[in-house]
């Protein structure tokens, strides 16, 4: 009886490996869940985090901020901050940067900055990102969790 | 003078009443005298797996009530080994009716006549766990290489440190070195990194605990067990702490299949 379970199981080995490698899922989340549990981020925080990063962004992308998610998430071992925020148009005028210029990675965004005039609005393929982006995200916070 | 030491673990059934058993077992076997406390009052497990059972008198919270007349009366001494005895916990009692003080005094009153007295420690972080860490120098922390045993002995060790005397050490228990090689399992690497305790062993998951805990007989006795191995080679670190804990290989593959089936046999010629 044993000797049949073990070549069935070596069988079973050879034919369907089981290559998921849960350890890794395992040890990703245990680190997030430790981080959470020692020093528990309090809801202020990421509340008033939130607000500040709606007010920052909102000086160049008009935002859909009900449709914000934010949280921390595990990458490849890692932890990192995570914000989706869904883009529904480059504002027109722009105010000057207060503080620390943020990298331009737009090259509409630089050109509002020196000049007032808005060369043109911004193209429909923008939105289309930032659904799709958002789309993607679900996905991924909906499988990795 | 003796050393008290503290076998817990946040989570239940990770293997600490195990590896007291075994540990203190381990240690007689090497001459040393070796007092075990069940200090789960309540739901007393250790005299089963010591298989001392039958030999019951009086218990942990009758010595503290000091309904008899010393802690010698109720000490029950081992069916192997002379130099080792367990002092049972009270089943028909619960954990209120011992206080971290009175856990204190035992303690200490017991160290100066034994080189260790091990303290078998209940799941959860109240009354029951104060009172078993109370007496303690030292701690060694159960887990398994899963998440939920982890989590709780994070939380443990967190709890411990807290108090800067515990010194806390790690016995990872039940490991299947087949599904860590899969990736299916946490590594030992892992719950180091995540637990960033010295590591005091590595015990491997073995049929032969059941068999022992079966015939109330540690495994720590059986030579064709792996995991008795491992406690073997705990035991050894205990005495010698600056000794670095090794991973005991497990055999593998169709070899090792081989291998285990004749050692079964003379296993079973054995007893």
């Amino acid at each position: 009886m044993l000797e049949f379970l073990s070549k069935f199981e070596f069988l079973q080995k050879l034919f369907h490996r089981d290559k998921e490698k849960t350890g890794q899922i395992a040890r990703d989340r245990l680190r997030l869940v430790l981080i959470h549990d020692k020093s528990p981020i309090p809801p202020e925080l990421m509340e008033n985090l939130k607000f500040d990063l709606i007010k920052a962004i909102s000086n160049y992308l008009e935002i859909d901020e009900d449709a914000i998610e934010m949280g921390l998430e595990r990458k490849d071992g890692t932890i990192a901050l995570a914000a989706n925020i869904p883009v529904l148009r480059v504002k027109r005028t722009t105010p000057a940067p207060e503080a620390v210029t943020a990298p331009a990675q737009k090259p509409g965004i630089a050109a509002t900055v020196k000049t007032s005039a808005q060369p043109a609005p911004a193209p429909p393929t923008q939105r289309r990102a930032g659904r799709r982006r958002k789309r993607r995200k679900m996905k991924t916070l909906a499988g990795k969790s | 003078m003796g050393k008290v030491f503290v076998v817990t673990s946040g989570k239940g059934g990770v293997g600490k009443t195990t590896a007291t058993a075994n540990i203190g077992s381990g240690l007689a076997r090497v001459g040393r005298k070796v007092v075990l406390i069940d200090a789960d009052i309540g739901l007393r497990n250790l005299d089963l797996v010591m298989g001392l059972e039958n030999r019951i008198v009086f218990d942990l919270v009758d010595v503290i009530e000091g309904k008899c007349r010393s802690v010698k009366q109720a000490l029950i001494k081992d069916k192997r080994f002379e130099n080792l005895f367990l002092l049972p916990a009270a089943q028909s009692r619960d954990k209120n009716a011992v206080s971290p003080e009175q856990m204190t005094d035992l303690c200490n009153k017991l160290k100066e006549s034994y080189d260790y007295v091990i303290i078998d420690c209940p799941a959860g972080i109240e009354h029951g766990f104060k009172n078993a860490i109370a007496g303690a120098d030292q701690a060694i922390i159960i887990t398994n290489p899963e998440v939920s045993a982890v989590r709780d002995a994070d939380r443990i060790i967190g709890l411990l440190e807290a108090e800067e005397k515990f010194n806390p050490t790690l016995i990872i228990n039940r490991l299947k070195q087949d599904m860590v090689k899969r990736g299916q399992m946490l590594s030992v690497p892992d719950v180091q990194e995540i637990l960033n305790i010295k590591l005091l062993g590595v015990v491997p998951e073995d049929e032969r605990i059941l068999h022992s805990s079966n015939k109330g007989e540690p495994v720590v006795l059986d030579h064709g067990s792996k995991a008795g191995e491992a406690y073997r080679q705990i035991v050894k670190i205990i005495e010698n702490p600056e000794m670095t804990a090794e991973v005991i290989p497990q055999n593998g593959g169709f070899f090792g299949w081989i291998r285990r089936i004749f050692s079964r046999e003379e296993k079973s010629a054995e007893v």
